[in-house]
């Protein structure tokens, strides 16, 4: 029996500011196999984020507990690496393209090997020929794909991402949602990601889990619902979007987050 | 295009057309005009000649690389200490909270205030006026040094949690290139202010540089070389500048704005 890659039992978070103390998430379970690709869909403010951060061991867990291959998450862990929403402050404007993705590599490796994980890591996201470009000559999706580039370059286990096309438009994020599905399959990585798109969560994933709850009105986030996505792969912006059980999943899904007000 | 058709076009002629209209006016209004008979407010022609005088005499170029050199030494001390203290106080919330309102309060008092005292603590020397200009252009590098830390987004520090790596890493890699465009501002300020600093400093603590040429033309009723002693001074402060920003676009790599 294969190992899990996470295991949620019971996972609240409680966050403290200036107002005091507030729970988040509450009676989080789930668990995540290797090479899995999850999708957590859900309203805003149910916990998502923290959730993700949760996860990327940026915000410590109150309650219960969250392993990853076994190993009590207690902070930031090798191979694990965040694709964040605002790629603007995520990324390094002051660099170019190839030494924003080498950043995570930089005196870690040979120079010769950061070269040439460097410049197959922008192959993959096809930003080949603009590697020293800075930042602000690229559009939004171009500077997306070298956070993912940064990401890929460390031949991650497990790669976390918080609503990574929600900043972009329909075209750019069907594409990087191909671009996305090209990289699993050769790398093998483990995909959790959120959105509050739900077509997105069914057509990226093999599992899709709904998250709800209403933070600010004192109902902390917990997740209500967990679907099996069994589309077939490679999948295709048409044909899959098309299919009798994509439409039938959408329809799930959208009664779950009450889509479609009552 | 020929060559001197770009320079041609390169050229500022309006700006250029603007200082010969003031020059023309000036040397109108300070002969025949109602200041010819105000001899503190000489002519175009005797103020050159103020500068002609200066430059026989050996009495310009020293003083001028004297000043320069004070100068750049002072802001340079206050660019590194402003620098270092700017950075404590944007990455360090406890040292921000003991010392910020010291701070704030120690910066509001005029340098210029400052050097009488300055003068009796430590003596009509170079020193003195180097420690004046020091301190004055430490202010506006801590201030824009602090600021520009604190300003960064949170999310720079978490990726660099992310990958692992150390505080110091991060400090180093990601805290202060992000705030390298504030940094730069405070330097240039800096830089400025200590050109101020130290021609008032010649003037009050130590007799040298171009500060004190000035006082003596003033005292000597040279206006003619006083006033040459002005032109040389905005010219100082214009190529100070102009070093600067030439030095700031080097260090500042094309994506950052």
């Amino acid at each position: 029996m294969n190992q899990p890659m996470y295991e949620l039992k019971n996972v609240a978070v409680d966050l403290s500011n200036a107002a005091g103390t507030r729970r988040i998430l509450e009676d989080v379970s789930m668990t995540v196999m290797p090479n899995e690709v999850v999708g957590i869909v859900g309203r805003s403010g149910t916990g998502k984020t923290t959730l993700m951060r949760a996860l990327g061991g940026l915000t410590p867990i109150t309650e219960g507990s969250l392993t990853l291959q076994g190993k009590a998450v207690t902070g930031p862990a090798d191979g694990v690496v965040t694709v964040f929403q605002d790629y603007g402050n995520a990324l390094l404007p002051w660099r170019t393209v190839a030494k924003n993705v080498a950043l995570p590599l930089e005196g870690k490796v040979a120079r010769s090997e950061l070269r040439d994980r460097v410049s197959t890591a922008i192959e993959m996201v096809q930003l080949k020929g603009r590697e020293n470009d800075y930042l602000s000559s690229l559009s939004g999706g171009m500077q997306q794909r070298v956070q993912i580039a940064r990401a890929l370059v460390l031949n991650p286990r497990v790669v976390l991402m918080d609503e990574p096309f929600g900043a972009l438009d329909a075209l750019t994020k069907a594409s990087l949602q191909d671009v996305l599905l090209g990289l699993h399959e050769q790398n093998q990585a483990t995909i959790i990601f959120i959105t509050h798109d739900l077509e997105e969560a069914i057509y990226l994933s093999d599992r899709t889990f709904v998250i709800s709850g209403n933070v600010s009105s004192g109902q902390p986030g917990h997740l209500s619902m967990e679907v099996p996505v069994a589309l077939p792969r490679p999948r295709n912006q048409l044909t899959t979007r098309e299919m009798p059980e994509y439409i039938a999943l959408r329809h799930r899904l959208a009664e779950a987050i009450d889509l479609v007000p009552a | 295009m020929s060559a001197l058709a770009s320079v041609g076009r390169r050229v500022n002629w309006p700006g250029i057309a603007v200082i010969a209209a003031v020059i023309v006016i000036w040397q109108i209004g300070a002969t025949v005009g109602p200041l010819a008979d105000m001899s503190s407010v000489p002519s175009v022609t005797e103020t050159v000649k103020g500068f002609g005088d200066l430059w026989a005499a050996n009495e310009l170029i020293p003083p001028v690389l004297y000043t320069l050199g004070v100068a750049l030494l002072s802001a340079a001390i206050g660019i590194v200490a402003g620098g270092l203290i700017g950075t404590l106080l944007g990455l360090f919330a406890p040292f921000r909270l003991f010392t910020q309102s010291s701070f704030d309060v120690l910066r509001t008092i005029p340098i210029t205030a400052i050097m009488p005292v300055l003068l009796l603590l430590l003596g009509a020397e170079a020193r003195t006026e180097i420690i004046a200009a020091s301190v004055a252009s430490t202010w506006p590098m801590l201030v824009n040094t602090a600021d520009g830390i604190r300003s960064i987004h949170p999310r720079l520090d978490e990726v660099g949690r992310m990958f692992g790596f150390s505080r110091l890493k991060r400090v180093f890699k990601l805290t202060i290139p992000a705030a390298m465009p504030s940094l730069l501002v405070g330097g240039r300020l800096a830089a400025v202010t200590s050109l101020i600093a130290v021609i008032i400093a010649e003037m009050i603590i130590a007799p040298e540089g171009i500060g004190w040429a000035l006082l003596t033309a003033q005292q000597a009723l040279q206006s003619g070389q006083m006033w040459a002693l002005v032109v040389v001074c905005g010219w100082l402060g214009w190529l100070f500048s102009l070093g600067l920003t030439a030095l700031v676009n080097r260090l500042q790599p094309g994506g950052v704005k």
